[in-house]
Formats: structure tokens, sequence, C-alpha cells
């Protein structure tokens, strides 16, 4: 291509031919490169085709990264590098963090992260890294998907759940650290026992009761009761979520709750509570949450069926 | 009209967090967007002021604005400005994006096939699967997009451009023990991933128990507490996740192995009761994209929930239609691996030829007699019968007519008009958001208003809006100006229904068995 007749060497690179992409002819989409870009690409590519593992190559990684941080085979190379050099890998967190910090929703960038770590063998900097990325935003998913693997991987569940209270104290509708609870319940090599779960739902009741229409805290408690189909076990809440309905003053319009109720309810499949279900559910159809009038249909239907059931039994 | 989203804002509960704060910045931007559709609100001026700028036709409908997209879509096929480097990895996603959107609008063209089909050759690994650019490293993510690319342009040479034996090479050394997949070598193991490789493995028939070993299982394990799913297991139930799960648990026969119900709870619920647009996630904001994501979901548990998965996915077999299970034993053959029948349409028969009569030669075009020229696919308008105009969609699926098995496929669709439709969320609203918040006035579509518009958000869009107009209906469902109707997607692999049906055509008659994909890249080499 004419381009590459003027193109000037790289800095440190002379003894190096670049290596130009291999475009085909008139290609679609082609990126009007900006030529500090394309030099750079050029002799990475030279790098690689040599497979040279170098100082200078682990840098000319570096400068791609910083003009493109989704180039998943730079990082990749950059990786090869970094091992084959046996480099200071403590030092590379650091550089992978600044490269987070001002691009925290890469993909890239973290599994980078993974896997340097992996070869350092400690994570003992990960979870005040993913803290510092969980200042900026409180739901970045890369970062929660990163502690939970660092958890997983090394242990280290204690102060877990405080830190998950404390960031609902700072917002009761972080979803992230809702799941995040969740996660270190179930994962933390202790038993999930009728009693731990008496005190999940106590705290989520609790968060409840603060922000009825909350929906994170009402899937908390949900995911103890509807898939397990534990509400006999835990007749507290249907009592608590009663109470709520009758006393609370956001509850008329609270479609959540109404909800939890029918599908308690439900889970009691008496001909009684059955009806008591599809009352609810048409109340929700109907005056709360018609919105979603095809998804209550269904729900109703299914609770009609169940009870045409069991009065044909 | 501001009493009616009165009702549907945010409650702070007397306790707002960022979470409300941000929340109700959205729906005051969204409300403003969704002025028109209030023409009584309106005064005259206001809805000429809607009308020039295209928003609204002359009848007050809203319009979808086509030739805006078309144009925004095909200047993205030639030069891209600098600021694109962020995306020079994924230079295969910005051609599926812009190609499978302008399918949607029935506005591809062929002139740009040739440069498409050399430009995703370049990124094609001599070991198989397709990078972000030339020269990058094979990854499951730009090889989804090539390939789905490459047949939806449905020629033979698109076709003929995938090495099919090396990509399987490919897919068995990125498979993790997991049961998932690396994106690539050295990459990260995740649903996502997963996903892409099973969707393109079962389009182009090699989708051995080889491959299948263990992935339902990994999948199932990333269902969370709320009902979707998340990347891994333990994450956050999240739209994107959630598609890629299910949609492989579909391919594979196992989507009843998911928990149904408590996913169609999370799915429904992800639908803004303002907005009408989906969330990715609980308490997050409505983005245009989850009008696939979450919409497509939907669509995909309809089709569980009636049986009727094996429509979409096209394969045979297993206890829901979905591919042979390796549990079973079975290993999926051509013989097992056999097209659906679409709909109810009508199979073509008649003319010398096997095809049918054109309706430019004067005679009245009827089911029968429709002409299928020698081009691998086309929709065409006919008029038909007393009740005025309709669309007849038809397809030729694999370039040879006569004895060998031509399967050709019509699709027949009455006026369009809104109606609410047969899936589980709110298609009306949905429809609305797409229109009204999601497009932009000068072309292309978005997130949501204050965003700008890309490419990505164009895409999943209009794959929403496709998915919510016709999915499960033989009378699409159509908000506004019936021109706003757009070709049928398949709601599982993302190009449209009748090119994946071609493609599957195409490809079931290839050899699909692992040691004979093995060996083919062994020859080669």
């Amino acid at each position: 291509m004419a381009m590459y007749v003027d193109q000037q060497p790289l800095p440190g690179w002379e003894d190096v031919t670049p290596i130009p992409q291999a475009e085909c002819e008139n290609p679609v989409a082609r990126i009007a490169y900006a030529s500090d870009y394309e030099t750079a690409m050029d002799y990475f590519r030279a790098a690689q085709a040599s497979g040279e593992l170098s100082e200078r190559a682990l840098e000319l990684t570096a400068d791609i990264i910083d003009m493109n941080s989704a180039h998943y085979t730079a990082w990749q190379y950059r990786r090869r590098c970094l091992f084959a050099l046996n480099k200071d890998l403590a030092e590379e967190l650091s550089y992978v963090r600044d490269v987070a910090l001002s691009n925290p929703k890469n993909y890239q960038i973290w599994y980078h992260r993974r896997a340097v770590v992996e070869q350092l063998g400690d994570a003992s900097t990960e979870i005040p890294f993913v803290d510092e990325v969980l200042q900026l935003d409180a739901k970045n998913y890369h970062a929660w998907a990163h502690r939970q693997w660092a958890l997983k991987t090394y242990g280290g569940w204690e102060g877990e759940l405080e830190e998950t209270e404390a960031l609902l104290t700072a917002d009761l509708r972080n979803n992230s650290a809702w799941n995040h609870r969740w996660f270190v319940i179930h994962n933390a090599g202790v038993a999930v026992t009728a009693e731990a779960v008496a005190a999940e739902a106590e705290f989520a009741l609790r968060h409840i009761e603060r922000a009825v229409h909350n929906e994170s805290a009402w899937n908390y408690l949900r995911g103890y009761l509807v898939d397990g189909a534990s509400f006999d076990k835990h007749p507290q809440v249907k009592a608590h979520c009663q109470k709520l309905l009758a006393e609370h003053s956001g509850a008329a319009d609270c479609a959540h709750l109404h909800n939890l109720l029918a599908e308690a309810h439900e889970q009691e499949g008496t001909e009684e509570s059955l009806n008591t279900a599809i009352e609810l559910l048409q109340k929700l159809r109907n005056d709360i949450d018609p919105v979603r009038e095809k998804y209550w249909d269904r729900r109703i239907a299914r609770a009609t069926a169940k009870l045409e059931r069991l009065v044909c039994a | 009209m501001e009493e009616y989203y009165k009702r549907l804002e945010v409650q702070t509960d007397g306790c707002p967090t960022r979470t409300t704060v941000d929340q109700a910045e959205c729906e005051r931007t969204c409300t403003v967007s969704m002025l028109p559709l209030h023409m009584d609100d309106l005064s005259d001026q206001e809805v000429l002021e809607f009308q020039n700028r295209g928003i609204l036709n002359e009848s007050g409908d809203i319009v979808l604005m086509r030739a805006k997209h078309i144009a925004y879509l095909r200047k993205g096929l030639k030069v891209l400005p600098a600021g694109f480097v962020a995306l020079d990895a994924s230079r295969p996603w910005i051609i599926y994006w812009i190609t499978h959107s302008l399918d949607l609008l029935n506005a591809l063209r062929s002139d740009d096939d040739a440069a498409i089909i050399a430009t995703l050759a370049s990124c094609q690994q001599p070991t198989g699967g397709f990078g972000g650019g030339p020269q990058q490293l094979a990854h499951c993510a730009p090889t989804y997009a090539a390939v789905l690319t490459l047949l939806l342009l449905g020629t033979e040479a698109a076709y003929s451009a995938v090495d099919r034996s090396a990509l399987y090479r490919f897919f068995t050394s990125i498979k993790h023990p997991s049961g998932g997949f690396r994106m690539h070598e050295d990459g990260e193991v995740d649903v996502r991933g997963t996903y892409t490789v099973i969707s393109i493995a079962a389009l182009l028939n090699i989708l051995t128990p080889e491959l299948v070993q263990g992935v339902a299982e990994y999948v199932l394990a990333a269902q969370t507490y709320e009902g979707g799913f998340g990347g891994e297991p333990g994450n956050e139930a999240h739209g994107g996740y959630a598609f890629c799960a299910f949609a492989t648990l579909g391919i594979l026969g196992r989507a009843s192995d998911a928990r149904l119900d408590s996913l169609e709870w999370w799915l429904c619920h992800r639908q803004m009761r303002l907005e009408g647009g989906f969330q990715g996630r609980t308490n997050k904001l409505v983005d245009g994209c989850y009008s696939f994501w979450q919409g497509g979901t939907l669509a995909l548990l309809e089709y569980v929930r009636r049986g009727r998965i094996g429509e979409v996915t096209l394969l045979r077999g297993g206890k829901e239609g979905g591919a042979i299970r390796p549990e079973h034993g079975e290993s999926p053959e051509p013989g097992n691996f056999e097209l659906l029948k679409y709909h109810d349409n009508i199979m073509l028969e008649g003319g010398k030829e096997g095809g049918a009569i054109r309706p430019e030669h004067g005679e009245s075009p009827e089911p029968g007699n429709v002409i299928l020229p020698e081009v691998p696919c086309m929709l065409g308008e006919v008029k038909l019968g007393a009740d005025g105009s309709r669309r007849c969609y038809y397809v030729h699926a694999h370039g040879q007519m006569g004895a060998d098995g031509v399967t050709t496929f019509m699709h027949m669709v009455s006026p369009a008009g809104v109606h609410s439709g047969a899936l589980a969320y709110n298609q009306r609203d949905l429809q609305r958001y797409v229109l009204l918040c999601a497009q932009q006035p000068e072309g292309g579509l978005r997130d949501k208003p204050g965003k700008t518009r890309d490419f990505y958000h164009t895409c999943y869009n209009l794959s929403g809006l496709s998915v919510t107009q016709h999915c499960l209906t033989e009378t699409p469902s159509v908000l506004g100006d019936s021109a706003n109707e757009l070709l049928p997607t398949n709601p599982l692999y993302n190009i449209t229904e009748v090119k994946a049906a071609m493609a599957m055509a195409h490809f079931a008659k290839l050899p699909c068995e692992h040691d004979a994909l093995m060996q083919q890249q062994q020859q080669r080499q």
C-alpha cells in the first residue's frame, strides 16, 4: 500500500520491517486509522510474526492498548511477553489498575487482570482494587464478576457481608450488592440453614420497610422462598407481608408485595388460598400493574388451572 | 398526559438514592420523547413540526424513518473515521450490525457482497475462526458476527467462505473443562462465548456431541435467584447473558431444565413501566439494545412453553425439538438434523422448472403461482384477492431447483396492525420505546434519549422490533405506520428467518461428524 512508502520507522524498531495490515481490496467498514496507531500496529504485527517477546514489544502493547483498550490480541501478546520476561507482576497490576480506572467496562482488562493474578498466585490486592472501581460505579458488572472469581478461587470471605451492607447503606437499590450478598451466603462454605434463611428474610424485610417499592430487596427475599417452595417453613414472611399490606403507607400500589403474597398463597395450594392468590393477581393485572397485563394473565391462568385440578380431584 | 405518566414514575418511598435519581432523570427525557404519542395534547403547530421531522406521517401515525436509517447504515460500510479505533478488534461486528439491520429493513443490496465476503475472509485465521480484523487472533465474538454476516448474505460464495472444519477445530481447541468455551486462546470463559460457539455450530451443522458435552450444565449453573442468568455462575442476572444462556439451552433442547417461571418473572419485570423498553438488570436504566436481548429471550421462552422451539432452532430431535442430546446416545447426523417447516407456510410447486409464475407476467399471483427466480432470496410485494395489498415473502432456499429436494418457503402476511401479540411482555409499549425514544431523528437508533446512535444499538433495537412484530403471530403486530413492519428475524440466531432456514438447508448436506471434521483439517494442512 502506498501509505507505507513514507512511513517513519518507530523509534527503537529500526531493525524491523513493519508488516502492514493485510486488508483486502476495497474493504468494507475500513477504519481511517490515525498514523500513530497504524505504525504501532505495523510493528506489532512484525513482532508477532517473528515471535519477539521483548521489553520493546511489551511497551508496544501498552501503546496499542492506550489507543484501543479492546485489542485482545495485544493484551494476549502482552501476557506472553510478561511471562516470558519474568516481569514483576505486581507492577503489572498497578498498570492494569490505571487502565481499568479510565476504562472500567472493557472485557480484556478484567481478563488480563485475572490471568496475571493467577500467574502471581496471590489475590490479596484484588478486593481493594475492586472496591476502588466500585467507588466510581457501584454496579460495574466486570468488577463484581472479578470479585466473585477472586473469592471463589482464593477465599477471603471475611468482611464480604459487611461490604454489601455498606453498599446497601449508600444505595439500598444497588442490585449488584444484593446479588453479591446472595453469592456470599451461598458460596462462603457456611451451610444455608433454616435459621440463615430466616435471618436473610428478616434482612430483606428490614430494607423493604424503608423503601417498599425497591424491587431488589423483594427479589432477594423471593429467591429464598419461591424456587425453594418454602413459604411454609417461614410463615413469618407471609405474616410480615400481610402486616405491610394492612399498615404500610406505600402498600396499596406495591406490585411486589401483592405478588409475593400471591405466591405464598399459591404455594399453600388450598382452595381458599388459591382463590386469594387469584384475587391478588387480578388486582395486579387490573389496577396496580396493567402495563404487565399479559404476564399477570398467565399467572392467573396457572393459578386457576391449579384450582380447577384441586376442585375436580 | 402528565397524569398518565405520573402514575408510572419511579417511587422513592421517601428514601431517594442514586438509583432513583438516575431513574427519574431518564423518565423525564423519555416522557418528552413520547410527546408525539399524545396528539390530543399537541397544538396543530406541534403536530406539523413532528410531521416535518418525519416522526409522524400525515395521519399522525408514528414512523420508522427507514430512509434515514438505511442511509446511516450504508455509510458505515464505507470508511469509518479514526475514532472507530476502539472497534478495531470488532470489525466483523460492525459489518454484522449494519448488514443485519439493512436486511431487517429489506434494504440489503448485493452490490457490496463481494467486498463484504473479502473483508470477512481477510479476518479468518488459517487455524480456524475469525479475528476482529486481519492478523488478529481468532475470537468467538467476531467469529459469530462474521459467520452470521456470511449466512445473511445467503449466497454460495458467502457460505463457502467459511472454513467449517478449521472453525470446528478452533472450537474444540477453546473448549473448557467447565463445559463452557474460552473466547479465544488464553481468553475468558463465559456464557456469551458459549452461546456464540453453540449457535454458530448449530447453523453450520458442526454441533457434535464433543462440543455439546457439559454445556447445558455450565449454562444452567448461571441462572440466578432472580430468575435471569449471569455471565458466570454467581454473577448478577443480566439481559445479554440471559439471552446467551437461554438461547444455548434452546438449541440443545434443554430449555425446560431452567427454572422457567422465575425466568419469566425476571424477564417481564425488566420492562420499564413508564418507558416501555427493557432494562438489562434490576434497578438499572432502560436501554434500547435490550429490546432484543430481553424481548428475544421472552420470545424464546414462549416457543419453549408452546413446545415449538424447533421452529426457531431449525433442529430436530431431543425432547424439546432441539439438537439431539449426546446423553441420549444419538449422534446428531444430517438425517436427524432436518429443517422444520416454517409457520404454516405454503410450499410452492408448479411452473415448468418447478418454480411458479411471476406476477409481472400478468397472471394473478396466488400462492400457487408466484415465481421463485434464480436468486437465493427475495421479497416481493404482490396484491392478493379482494382484501387489498398483502405482502408476500418468499425464498428459494438453495439455488437449485428440481428434484434434488429444493426447499421453498413462502410466508404470507396479512395487512399489519397493532395488537397485543403472543409474547408475555407489553409489545405495544416496547414498540413505542423503540420508535419514539430509541429512534434518532437523523437516522440510526440509540440506547436512550440523550445518547448517540451507533450500529450496535441500531441492530438490536431493530432486531427487538422485529421479534415483537413477528414472533408467534401470523399477523404482525405493528405500531404506527404500516410500513414500520420489518422482516421477521429468527429470535435464536438473529438473522432473518429465511436466511437462517436457507443456511440450515445448505449446511445440513455437509458432514458433521467429529472425526470427519478433524480429519478434513489435517488433510488441508
